[in-house]
């Protein structure tokens, strides 16, 4: 009877029938509330997500022919160009196709993508003239010195960054928040070997083990997310082992221990997600970094293997072809635009999960 | 007299969420030249904020003055209203004309300046003077301040001075401009009840010779009593009650202002429990205030105990065999080692204590911060690695316990920490944190029962069902350590130890909190240490008493008896810091200042 008398207060009773959240729910209520950030967010999650229909939006291939009373499905089936009457080697060019068919006059006809070029395509054969062409109604961003559709390569370079940047941020997270994790809560000698052995690590020259690497095989896609990740994962241990001192110090550490918890239920469920605050505001600046990095590989040649459609080989392109204005603006433009939306995406994440509000004392 | 100070109608108000909440409630209070008033009152009642809306401190946003005038009489330009005048212009009163001490000593100093450079500093920021000057007056005010060693206190670093120092620094800082009023937000509130009396009689000696106005916030009635000349009691961002300290003593109107009298743990009885707020008023659906007719006195005697009780309780406990045995157990830690590691010099936290605790029995742990108390009780969890001795628990050595003896004895001993706000994990809901220790302990089949299980804890702590799916940050600091206390219970322990538990409370939620752990200690045949620095709560709380001291137990024995009969200085010492607030000793001092005032 005496002791309700605090539960009954007005405030709580009110509070009562709201639905309770958790830190993480209120601090994504937050977010939601930061305009810039989360349509950043968005915009950046419906473009990601577009991205992987691109072969169905932005291909040379045809999504369904029409030929001779049967439906062909190019997308999804090589057909070469025999197959439709067309007198030429290899593949079926579908876009003379398409032309063709509607010379003809015939039951036949060609459904092509929305944007009817492949990153990969060279464009010569339709295209008078030397390469790099510039931007016409067909193709907006004109073509490369080997006459590949600019725009094209853009949007499916925009899939392979964000996807690589992903790939890496979420490995080298994992591996430096584990091993962080068990310098922070072990301590003592542990801790201090496994902090010299990272500094000995991190001595190494990131840049001149990617040049040996890739003059002694080419690197791919798994390759490269292997090294950055081995060199990523070293700045998230600072940040948990910090964290992890911090909080294991903290007094629910010690009734969680006087309960009888076990070392792992402590990590993981205690100490673990009340130290994850730094590193999930740093992991949009994390990703931001990972594609700047994968830029400047490709940029210097020692990135993906070509003809791999990329944008630090997109902006190498521009260099040594510097009078082609789209061969350097639309790239810039798009790195531009992509590394923007990150931020603003960082910035609101870090807005959300600050417990400072920024007023002043006066 | 003259009025220097004249709060009209202040309001206060902070926006949360969506709506905003009123912090102070069209307050009024005047404070005169030389006198010293005390706000009390507990958290969140709008006391600090309405200091804070003074000084014109307020964080904007959230926080916004909406209404009202506060008129200041200054000697050099008159009668202004401090919400009228301009920023700059507000420089020139606060800090200087007007200054404050806060309640953390750790963290208002600057940790990475030395204390004498930030008076010093002080010192010029408001006045004319070389650097030299201000260097000299820093030293003064320091021996003023009764701070031993002047030099190498003006030379030390914050982290190398104790709470009581901390705040005396605060305190010459304050007084560096030889403000005409000093506003005090709860300084003694997070120090020791023993420099707590020290702080307390330095800044009486001080108001007594400087002549200065004194604003003095604090939660705890008692405090108020050894300083205040009158006093304003602080209910839901309201003033419920003004009037001067011998009346509020002696006739208090208002049911808020005799909880708040009746809930410190009285010293010269014994009680069953302690009055809380509810014995005085209660609140009906629409959170209007309904009154219970009752005074003080008939509210503490309906739950005094007899001494004749006290003797026959004590000796059907001592007529068991003692639960745990603590015998000669050293706790020691290093403090200096040489370059290849070794240990040269160890700081005895504990040293060679022996003591029995008998079923049922609450044995009180008392002395000083840095006494080693919390230590022995760590120590004793096996939290702490001891340096030797033992600790046996029902026959067994604790210290001995490997794997599954272990995890036994942990489901047999459990603790209840300080700081209610560090000691529940933010991310776990109230539900899951009760019934981790269940599970981790495999009592109970499934989730069901021990669902069920949580829910009849959450009742037993006087919590509602409905907080099962709730976080940490959603109660007060009351409840969260009554959450604490539900988590304690929920592997059915024996014997629990309460590591200043009630430090961190207010005295009224204090009480509320002790009255529980009595009722538990009844209804589920629980043994407590209970550990704290104030004598006056482990005397109320326990039937036996240790007094410990660097390290060692200075005495010990029955409650009562140590409380009437003190061995040692240092116990006398303990017993002499608490506030007493009985009504001889107010109204005298009231005459002493009376006549202090009209010289004014």
């Amino acid at each position: 009877m005496a002791e309700k008398e605090l539960t009954s207060k007005p405030e709580n009773t009110n509070e009562s029938k709201e639905i309770s959240t958790s830190v993480l729910m209120k601090r994504w209520k937050k977010f939601k509330t930061l305009k810039r950030g989360y349509y950043s967010f968005l915009v950046i999650l419906f473009f990601y997500l577009l991205s992987f229909a691109f072969p169905l939006l932005i291909n040379k291939d045809a999504l369904i022919v029409h030929y001779e009373g049967e439906y062909y499905f190019p997308v999804f089936q090589f057909y070469d160009a025999k197959t439709f009457g067309q007198d030429r080697p290899g593949e079926t060019n579908y876009r003379i196709l398409k032309q063709e068919f509607s010379n003809q006059d015939g039951d036949n006809w060609v459904l092509m993508p929305l944007y009817p070029y492949s990153p990969n395509e060279n464009l010569l054969e339709e295209i008078p003239g030397i390469p790099p062409h510039p931007p016409t109604m067909q193709n907006f961003a004109g073509t490369d010195d080997r006459g590949r559709d600019v725009f094209a390569r853009l949007m499916y370079g925009f899939n392979i960054s964000i996807s690589f940047a992903l790939v890496v941020t979420m490995f080298s997270y994992i591996l430096g928040v584990v091993i962080g994790a068990i310098l922070g809560f072990f301590g003592g000698k542990i801790d201090i070997f496994g902090q010299r052995l990272i500094e000995i690590w991190s001595t190494l020259p990131f840049l001149y083990v990617i040049i040996i690497i890739s003059s002694l095989v080419q690197p791919n896609f798994i390759l490269l997310t292997v090294i950055l990740t081995l060199f990523g994962w070293i700045g998230i241990t600072y940040y948990i082992r910090g964290e992890f001192y911090r909080e294991k110090a903290r007094e629910y550490v010690s009734a969680a221990v006087s309960m009888g918890a076990k070392n792992r239920t402590i990590i993981l469920k205690h100490i673990l997600p009340n130290s994850l605050v730094p590193i999930i505001s740093f992991a949009p600046f994390a990703i931001v970094g990972n594609i700047s990095s994968l830029v400047a590989l490709d940029f210097l040649g020692f990135g993906l293997p070509p003809p791999t459609p990329s944008w630090g080989q997109l902006m190498d392109q521009g260099l040594q072809n510097i009078n082609n204005w789209w061969l350097v603006t639309f790239p810039l433009i798009a790195l531009f635009l992509t590394l923007l939306c990150i931020v603003f995406i960082g910035e609101a994440i870090r807005e959300a999960f600050d417990p400072k509000v920024y007023s002043r004392l006066r | 007299m003259s009025t220097i100070l004249e709060v009209i109608d202040l309001e206060t108000q902070f926006k949360t969420d969506d709506k905003f909440v009123k912090a102070v409630d069209k307050i009024s209070f005047t404070l005169n030249r030389g006198e010293t008033l005390g706000i009390v009152g507990e958290s969140g009642s709008g006391k600090s904020v309405s200091v804070f809306s003074i000084m014109r401190l307020i964080p904007d946003p959230p926080g916004k003055i909406t209404g009202g005038k506060i008129f200041y009489d200054s000697k050099d330009s008159g009668r202004v209203d401090l919400l009228s005048i301009t920023e700059k212009q507000m420089l020139h009163y606060r800090g200087n004309e007007i200054s404050m001490i806060f309640q953390e000593p750790m963290t208002s100093l600057n940790p990475v300046f030395r204390c004498g450079e930030q008076v010093v500093e002080a010192i010029e920021l408001h006045q004319k003077v070389s650097h030299q000057e201000a260097k000299e007056r820093t030293l003064n005010l320091f021996n003023e301040v009764k701070l031993p060693n002047p030099e190498r206190i003006f030379q030390a670093y914050p982290h190398q001075l104790s709470g009581g120092q901390k705040q005396r620094v605060m305190i010459a800082m304050a007084m560096s401009c030889n403000p005409h009023i000093l506003i005090a937000d709860e300084p003694t509130t997070a120090l020791d009840v023993t420099v707590q009396a020290t702080i307390l009689d330095l800044m009486r000696q001080l108001r007594d010779e400087i002549g200065m106005s004194i604003i003095f916030i604090t939660h705890d009635l008692g405090v108020i009593g050894e300083i205040a000349d009158k006093v304003a009691v602080m209910y839901k961002g309201k003033i419920v009650e003004q009037g001067t300290t011998l009346d509020i003593f002696s006739n208090p109107q208002h049911p808020y202002t005799k909880s708040l009298l009746a809930c410190r743990p009285p010293l010269g009885i014994r009680l069953k429990k302690l009055p809380v707020i509810s014995d005085f008023m209660n609140e009906d659906e629409n959170g209007n205030m309904v009154e219970v007719n009752a005074s003080v006195e008939q509210v503490v005697n309906s739950v005094i105990v007899s001494e004749k009780e006290t003797q026959d309780r004590r000796n059907a406990l001592m007529n068991n065999a003692p639960r745990l045995r603590v015998k000669n157990l050293k706790t020691y830690f290093p403090s200096t080692k040489n370059f290849f590691g070794k240990v040269l010099d160890w700081v005895r936290a504990v040293d060679d204590v022996s003591f029995d605790v008998y079923p049922g029995e609450t044995l009180g742990l008392v002395g000083e911060s840095g006494c080693g108390k919390t230590t022995l009780g760590r120590t004793i969890l096996r939290l702490v690695d001891a340096t030797d001795g033992e600790v046996i628990y029902k026959d067994k050595d604790i210290f001995s316990f490997k794997g599954d003896d272990l995890k036994e004895m942990r489901k047999n001993m459990q603790i209840i920490f300080q700081d209610p706000y560090s000691s529940l994990n933010p991310r776990l809901t109230i539900g899951s944190a009760i019934l981790e220790p269940m599970k981790i302990h495999g009592i109970y089949s499934n989730d069901r029962e021990r669902k069920d299980k949580v829910f009849e804890l959450l009742e037993k702590v006087n919590m509602e069902p409905s907080h099962f799916n709730r976080y940490p940050h959603e109660f007060s600091g009351g409840q969260r350590q009554r959450i604490c206390i539900a988590r304690a219970l929920a592997v059915n322990p024996e014997f629990i130890i309460c590591d200043e538990s009630v430090s961190a409370l207010d005295v009224s939620v204090q009480a509320q909190v002790l009255n529980l752990l009595i009722k538990l200690r009844e209804e589920l045949h629980l043994t407590y240490i209970f550990i704290s620095h104030d004598l006056s709560v482990v005397k109320f709380m326990s039937d036996r008493m240790v007094v410990m001291n660097q390290g060692v137990i200075e005495e010990m024995g029955p409650a009562d008896e140590i409380y009437n009969n003190p061995q040692k200085e240092y116990t006398k010492k303990l017993i002499e810091a608490i506030p007493k607030g009985d009504i001889e000793t107010i109204s005298e001092r009231a005459k002493r200042r009376a006549k202090l005032l009209e010289e004014v």
